[in-house]
């Protein structure tokens, strides 16, 4: 008992301290000499006392009390948070004489759970966890914004019931259940006051350690904005045919009256020359109102055509992105151009200290344009703006392309590396230049860890059952499983003091993740932590 | 071979005319838009580089005045850009008489290899 962690202790029923050992001691800093037979309320925070009136009720009812969790004081006065676990202390005759506590400290889970709240909740994006079941079981401030119901009210719930369409949301976490996650699903949120909200789902599975499903974890994106664009320029187009339309009938109407009118005329008027001047008279009356409707047309245009330019500036478009890739991609071309002409005396001959020098300045400015290529592919995965150009691909073609820009240089190192299309003449559709951009990430990765002269990596494809699945093998030195988890993070990097020097973003698996999941794959690491790591690019097929 | 550069970033125009010159080919500068077209609309170059982020007159602004001359016809035009071009703008460039779109920052010995290709085509 003296050598527990927890806090045991033990007090009669007027709260009376009977027992203290060492890990009540050092928890709440009174040691057993200034507490026994002292009042328990000692290590009451205020306001609390009334909980161990509620305790005594209870136990007096014969109930055991697990797991309770309450703040408790120290006796330098700061809180900490506790589990309490109680049960009675009987005599020989089975009556209750007292109370037993164990008492165990739980601030740091309650920190670390508060922390990924912190985070769930910064999202702007409405996010929800789904039970198998389809009920909510937990939602963030987003969520309760745009549902317009209050977090107690949503948990529980069928998740399907807060959209237009619940059959619809119902068939989407199915197919999250059955294929593992959805993206772009698109849905409409009605708000508890009836307003509607146009949403695309994305939406994956989440595990325990053990692999087991536990739910659906999925997050909205809001559309409207968008939406509205699109009804603007659809109202604006009809109102345009609209108008043409108009502007033809009366024309035409025009027209009938004044064919009617000079039918009259000629009826009427025998006299020629009052028959030429009324008309003129008409034709120029017709010429005026044609003229005036032309210029009222045209003015709706322009007035309509102001309103939805206006209303598209107020619409989000990364300008912000495009400009500073811009910006910081131009120093960079002079920079590295003087670089070149400096290396390959150009601009008269260097020594060797001063090559050095220069090929230190270049490698860096290089690993600075990767970097800057790297952090664009990122936001633009974030804000899924990231654009697809899917085509067809031979894949004999892309290995050999694969064999002839890497085979040569890696041979020179004495590394070995080798191709394994899976079959002759295959042709798949996909972004091949995205699907190349991960290859070079995966090998580039490769390289940095295969051993010296006597490296090995093969890349290929393979069929498994429905699959395609791509992979990167190497014989480096592995990763770790601990590692593994973390590996597709944004800047994470295997060995952040030692390998920092052979350069690389720590975003390249991170956009690999990315591109193949919207490519409608998924990414995953073999690797027994000693010795090679395979990658695999699993694709439907 | 005759080259133009139009770059409003005097850096990159004039490093990129010191190395092509040195490489032994003849080179002028214009750093804006305006006076680049100038130059073209009196004298054909065997190769025009062209930045596409420029104030005021952009390289857009360039190509769609050639356009309207005519004068894009004869003169090959390849645009450089340290923005992000998507497939949409330079499908267009293309279809407008631009021969290829690059990526700033290139290396320049890349990009003297890619305008090799215009040395031995005659322009009437």
């Amino acid at each position: 008992m003296e050598s527990s962690e927890d806090a045991i202790l033990s007090m009669d029923f007027d709260g009376i301290v009977t027992s203290w050992n060492t890990g009540s001691e050092k928890m709440f800093g009174y040691s057993s000499k200034e507490i026994m037979g002292k009042s328990i309320y000692s290590i009451y925070p205020t306001g609390k006392e009334s909980e161990f009136d509620e305790i005594i009720a209870k136990l007096k009812k014969n109930e055991r009390i697990e797991h309770f969790e309450t703040e408790r004081k120290r006796k330098d006065g700061s809180l900490i948070y506790v589990s309490l676990s109680i049960s009675p202390i009987n005599n020989e005759k089975g009556n209750i004489v007292g109370i037993a506590k164990i008492i165990r400290d739980i601030s740091g889970q309650k920190r670390a759970s508060a922390y990924a709240r912190s985070l769930i909740e910064a999202s702007l994006d409405p996010l929800v966890t789904i039970s198998a079941k389809g009920k909510v079981t937990d939602v963030n401030e987003a969520t309760v914004k745009i549902t317009g119901v209050q977090r107690e009210n949503l948990i529980g719930s069928d998740f399907s019931d807060y959209f237009t369409e619940p059959k619809k949301a119902r068939e989407g976490y199915e197919r999250v259940f059955k294929e593992g996650f959805v993206a772009d699903y698109p849905l409409s949120i009605r708000n508890s006051s009836g307003q509607i909200t146009d949403v695309l789902y994305n939406a994956s599975v989440y595990k325990d350690d053990k692999g087991n499903v536990l739910g659906v974890f999925a997050a909205a994106r809001d559309i409207t904005e968008r939406k509205k664009v699109e009804k603007l320029q659809a109202e604006q187009t009809d109102t345009k045919e609209k108008l043409q339309a108009e502007q033809t009938d009366t024309k035409e109407k025009l027209q009938a009256e004044y064919t009617l009118a000079k039918e009259k005329l000629q009826l009427e008027y025998t006299d020629a020359k009052e028959k030429r001047q009324a008309e003129q008279t008409l034709a120029k009356e017709i010429r005026q109102a044609e003229q005036t409707l032309a210029k009222e047309t045209r003015q709706a245009e322009q007035t309509l055509a102001k309103e939805v330019s206006e209303k598209l500036k107020g619409v989000a478009k990364d300008e912000f992105s495009a400009m500073i890739t811009h910006e910081l991609n131009t120093p960079l071309v002079p920079i590295l151009g003087y670089c070149k002409m400096l290396k390959t005396s150009m601009l008269g001959k260097i020594d060797q200290e001063q090559l050095e020098a220069i090929e230190v300045i270049e490698k860096n400015a290089k690993r600075l344009e990767a970097l800057i290529a790297d952090i664009m592919d990122v936001r633009k995965l974030d804000l899924n703006q990231l654009k697809f150009r899917i085509d067809d691909l031979s894949l004999d073609e892309f290995f050999s392309n694969l064999d002839s820009d890497y085979g040569k240089v890696l041979e020179n190192k004495k590394c070995q590396f080798t191709t394994n299309p899976y079959a002759k003449n295959l042709v798949i559709k996909t972004d091949k230049s995205r699907l190349r951009q991960v290859f070079d990430n995966l090998i580039g990765n490769a390289i940095k860890f295969v051993p010296e002269n006597k490296g090995k990596i093969e890349t290929g494809c393979m069929k498994e059952n429905n699959s395609l699945v791509f992979y990167v093998r190497d014989n480096g030195i592995g990763i770790s499983q601990e590692k593994q988890k973390e590996l597709f993070q944004k800047f994470y990097q295997i060995d952040t003091s030692e390998r920092r020097s052979i350069g690389g973003t720590g975003l390249g698996l991170a956009i690999s993740k990315g591109i193949v999941e919207k490519l409608g794959g998924t990414i995953s690491v073999e690797s027994d932590g000693k010795t090679g790591t395979t990658f695999y690019m699993k694709f439907l097929s | 071979m005759k080259i133009l550069i139009i770059d409003d970033n005097a850096d990159i125009a004039k490093m990129f005319s010191k190395y092509f010159t040195i490489k032994g080919h003849s080179c002028s500068v214009a750093n804006d838009g305006r006076s680049g077209l100038n130059l073209i609309e009196n004298k054909t170059f065997d190769v025009v580089i062209l930045d596409l982020a420029m104030p005021e007159f952009s390289g857009s602004d360039v190509i769609d005045a050639l356009c309207k001359s005519g004068k894009i016809e004869n003169q090959n035009i390849v645009t450089l850009t340290a923005s992000s071009i998507s497939y949409e703008d330079e499908s267009t460039m293309k279809s407008k008489g631009v021969h290829s779109c690059l990526k700033k920052p290139i290396d320049p010995d890349v990009l003297l290899g890619h305008l090799q290709q215009f040395e031995n085509i005659k322009t009437i």
